[in-house]
């Protein structure tokens, strides 16, 4: 399917014709993925959201994709654009140099459930099973609430500012060849939660990490930290968290007396 | 305090420890025998004579054992990466631990037991350096 759409023109901004291969996927039509052809005159700077909101509302219908806030802060319209994970509301037109035909296609490495839209719960419960949240050490008498200090948090700052886009995760090898592998978004969670000083329970993460589909089926490949789009380093959080497997957490004074005291009985 | 008992901790620091020191056993390796020794005097009598030195004895022998080791633990962790072998990781890891253990076995027995007096240092002869003798004479 070809349809040549004049969407706007705009005065100061450079117009051209681009084509845009939308992979399409509806299992009550047809079994397999098919592609789609979509030519519209747009601007360098037109976001490709924008483009598939029009595309929807004005030439297909049918086709399907998520999006919520269109500011990158939600995290729901990762998708492949031109090889690449991103978020369609951050990626420009004009971040496909060139005039070539910009793809689109969904999340891989996880079950597609219409054109765009992957499913998106077993990267979520992967994430969810390495408890992703503060179990409050005991308050001592007169502490109003637990604190860390800026240097503690300086160290899980980066890994914060994850907005489960999965774009990381969809983006590892190891997990196209493993889909039972924890993935860069848990591991990253997992490292932001290790190394929260308020954390009691950071062993049982720790425990959890581990394993044939854990921590050490990361390579390092950095496909996670390329794909990321708030530009979190992944692949240095995953080192993190195999540091701490190796050497303990090394903010011994700082940390919560009770986690070693339970790491010594074991050893 | 450490967590090395998390499966997988151990043998993927064992990778990095072995890994840094092939580097350096096998550039002091390379520099040998292509810069000071020369690849071509690379002949029996000249290894024999070498390991008189009971430094490049051990130097090889390191040099087999964590050359092994490093690459069969490096085999098994691209084996796990495969959900449909890791099934058979069993068999996989009994199959290539014995290659490797065979491999360290002989190879350090060699290097243990020769001994170049008792050998056939003389007798032997080199069909490299006959070869050479050869198309030297042509020449």
């Amino acid at each position: 399917m070809s349809i040549l759409v004049n969407l706007r023109s705009r005065q100061g901004f450079i117009e051209m014709l681009r084509v845009f291969r939308i992979q399409r996927f509806n299992p009550e039509r047809e079994p397999n993925q098919w592609v789609d052809e979509y030519t519209l005159e747009v601007n360098e700077d037109d976001k490709i959201l924008d483009i598939l909101l029009k595309i929807r509302d004005e030439v297909d219908t049918t086709l399907g994709f998520r999006a919520s806030c269109a500011h990158g802060v939600c995290g729901s319209d990762g998708m492949m654009i031109d090889g690449l994970n991103r978020l369609a509301c951050q990626t420009f037109v004009g971040d496909v140099p060139g005039r070539k035909p910009i793809n689109i296609a969904p999340l891989k490495g996880v079950p597609v459930e219409k054109d765009l839209i992957v499913d998106m719960d077993p990267l979520l419960d992967k994430v969810k099973s390495v408890n992703p949240w503060v179990v409050a050490k005991e308050h001592k008498a007169g502490e109003r609430e637990l604190l860390m200090s800026q240097e503690d948090f300086e160290k899980i700052e980066d890994m914060t500012k994850c907005i489960w886009c999965s774009c990381c995760t969809t983006s590892c090898p190891s997990l196209w060849s493993d889909s039972d592998y924890l993935g860069p978004q848990a591991l990253v969670m997992a490292a932001r939660f290790i190394l929260d000083t308020r954390n009691e329970d950071a062993e049982k993460i720790i425990e959890k990490v581990g394993g044939l589909d854990g921590v050490f089926r990361c390579h390092t490949i950095g496909n996670c930290t390329d794909a990321c789009p708030r530009d979190i380093d992944v692949t240095g959080a995953i080192a993190a968290v195999k540091k701490v497997l190796l050497q303990g957490i090394d903010n011994e004074d700082k940390f919560s007396n009770i986690v070693w005291e339970k790491g010594d009985e074991k050893e | 305090m450490s967590y090395k008992k998390v499966p997988g901790t151990f043998a993927w620091w064992f990778q990095r420890i072995s890994g840094s020191f092939l580097i350096i056993l096998i550039f002091i390796h390379f520099i040998d025998v292509h810069f000071i020794f020369g690849v071509e005097n690379l002949e029996y009598e000249t290894v024999a004579e070498k390991w008189n030195k009971p430094f490049w004895r051990i130097m090889d022998a390191l040099m087999l054992v964590f050359g092994m080791i490093h690459g069969a633990n490096g085999i098994e962790s691209i084996l796990l990466d495969y959900k449909k072998i890791r099934k058979y990781k069993a068999y996989w890891f009994f199959f290539i631990r014995a290659i490797s253990a065979v491999t360290i076995i002989i190879g350090s027995w060699i290097i243990v037991t020769f001994s170049p007096e008792e050998g056939s240092v003389a007798k032997y002869e080199s069909p490299v350096a006959e070869m050479r003798d050869e198309s030297g004479s042509h020449e």
